[in-house]
């Protein structure tokens, strides 16, 4: 691995997540189109085949799972972070505003994500263990994000101008 | 060059501890955790997740839509409810046949027949109006014993706030007049929604719980709960065929307009739940009327139940 990717772990954990859920997104959607119950715990607190057929489950105003919207955040989310490791690997410049779209992206994911985890327990007392790890996985991105939003150190540009770094 | 990461930072006076002109020291990023930013999400996250946990706990659900209404007890369904309870779909019917959910009745064979006052085969129903999984039932109790007779005062109301799925939009047996050429239907409610006592079961009901609400006829994980079921002491069932969580967040009129969509989880909850029902019944009322029990799809949920 270049020094350079090296310096975009952030990035590459970015992706992993990204990754981890879209497979996980994926797995869901594909349960609710297949009408095939999950693996995971039923009965209790923790009962993912209820909450998964509950009417939260599904866009307001459609039949559409939210697993697929949440699909789509990691893809988006996972295709920034390949922006930013390409760019990397090349040498070049990230292209202009991409780690704050990225946080904004996060932040908005983080917001819809909050919205579930409020279905989950008020609504449902119940909670899903798939649609803990997506979450964890937004968090974990947004956290992510926010640190890649703060300046690389200072010693490092510092670095860029050593000519023995 | 290195690859920067981050536009060049406003220059600072530099920090060379080992004299002019030496490599400046590499300073690592302060851990994540010190980032200011990172801290702020934090805490706004877990302020947040803590509103909702409090909000859970104290079963306050007073932001919730449709689920903050009150228990509307005393009030008779609306038409357009009645309307899909009392007679869907014949196509739906057939189309969501028992929804992907087995029939969970046991049969019950070393008993005689429970049977009403004229003689006719009785369905006996205890639930309680505060029980989310009794509130799922009801609607496919409803459905079911609307192709056998006719309800006249069905009341709406909602399950607890405070138990799982809270404020289920349902209905209450407690004052319901329910009318058949084919059987009887009882009904105990035995608490309403806040968990207050409201119908005691008679000695005779009571006995009958007290058998078949326990090993080996229902699972002893399950063994006096509620909604229990009795058809006509053939088969009896204990708790909902589906979950409640279907129906959560969902008004009565949203559960009665989803009931015309086959592909809907609440139509394959409760008609699917309806249906299994429908063949137990049928097999009491000596597959009568044949025009339902002899229909798609409940002949052959009738012949996989025997």
């Amino acid at each position: 691995m270049s020094a350079a990717l090296r310096r975009e772990r952030s990035a590459l954990a970015l992706l992993v997540f990204a990754v981890a859920g879209v497979g996980i997104s994926a797995y869901l959607t594909t349960l609710h189109y297949a009408d095939v119950a999950p693996v995971c715990t039923t009965g209790g607190i923790v009962d993912c085949t209820s909450v998964l057929q509950s009417s939260w489950s599904t866009v307001p105003g459609t039949s559409l799972p939210v697993a697929v919207p949440g699909l789509l955040w990691f893809a988006v989310s996972g295709t920034l972070a390949l922006l930013s490791l390409r760019a990397a690997a090349s040498g070049r410049a990230e292209p202009r505003g991409l780690r704050g779209l990225h946080a904004f992206w996060a932040v908005a994911g983080m917001v819809a994500v909050l919205c579930l985890v409020w279905a989950e327990l008020v609504e449902l007392r119940r909670i899903c263990e798939w649609c803990t790890a997506v979450h964890l996985l937004v968090l974990a991105s947004l956290l992510v994000t926010l640190v890649r939003l703060q300046p690389a150190g200072e010693v490092e540009a510092e670095l860029d101008r050593d000519p023995a770094a | 060059m290195l690859y920067r990461a981050a536009a060049p930072p406003a220059k600072r006076p530099r920090h060379t501890p080992t004299g002019a002109g030496a490599r400046p020291s590499r300073r690592a990023r302060p851990p994540f955790w010190r980032n200011p930013l990172v801290v702020a999400a934090m805490v706004t996250v877990l302020v947040v997740v803590g509103v909702i946990v409090v909000v859970a706990v104290r079963g306050d659900t007073t932001s919730t839509g449709t689920g903050t209404q009150a228990a509307q007890s005393g009030t008779p369904a609306s038409s357009a409810v009645m309307a899909a309870v009392s007679g869907p779909d014949a196509a739906v019917l057939a189309a969501v046949g028992n929804g992907g959910l087995p029939s969970t009745f046991t049969p019950v064979r070393d008993a005689a027949a429970l049977t009403g006052r004229d003689g006719k085969p009785e369905i006996l129903y205890i639930g309680a109006d505060y029980c989310p999984y009794c509130a799922a039932q009801r609607w496919a109790l409803a459905v079911a014993l609307g192709r056998f007779g006719s309800f006249d005062r069905l009341e709406v109301s909602r399950s607890s706030s405070r138990d799982v799925f809270p404020d289920t939009a349902t209905f209450t047996f407690r004052n319901a007049r329910y009318s058949s050429p084919y059987l009887d239907f009882v009904a105990v409610e035995t608490a309403d929604r806040t968990g207050a006592p409201l119908q005691a079961p008679t000695a005779e009901q009571q006995a009958l719980l007290a058998k078949y609400d326990a090993p080996p006829y229902v699972a002893a994980a399950s063994a006096g709960g509620i909604p229990w079921l009795d058809v006509a002491n053939h088969y009896v069932m204990v708790s909902s065929g589906f979950t409640p969580a279907v129906l959560s967040g969902l008004s009565w009129d949203g559960i009665a307009a989803r009931l015309g969509n086959a592909d809907d989880n609440v139509a394959r909850g409760i008609i699917g739940d309806a249906n299994n029902i429908t063949a137990a019944i049928c097999t009491v009322t000596g597959m009568q009327p044949a025009a339902v029990c002899s229909s798609a799809p409940i002949a052959p949920l009738v012949a996989a139940l025997r």
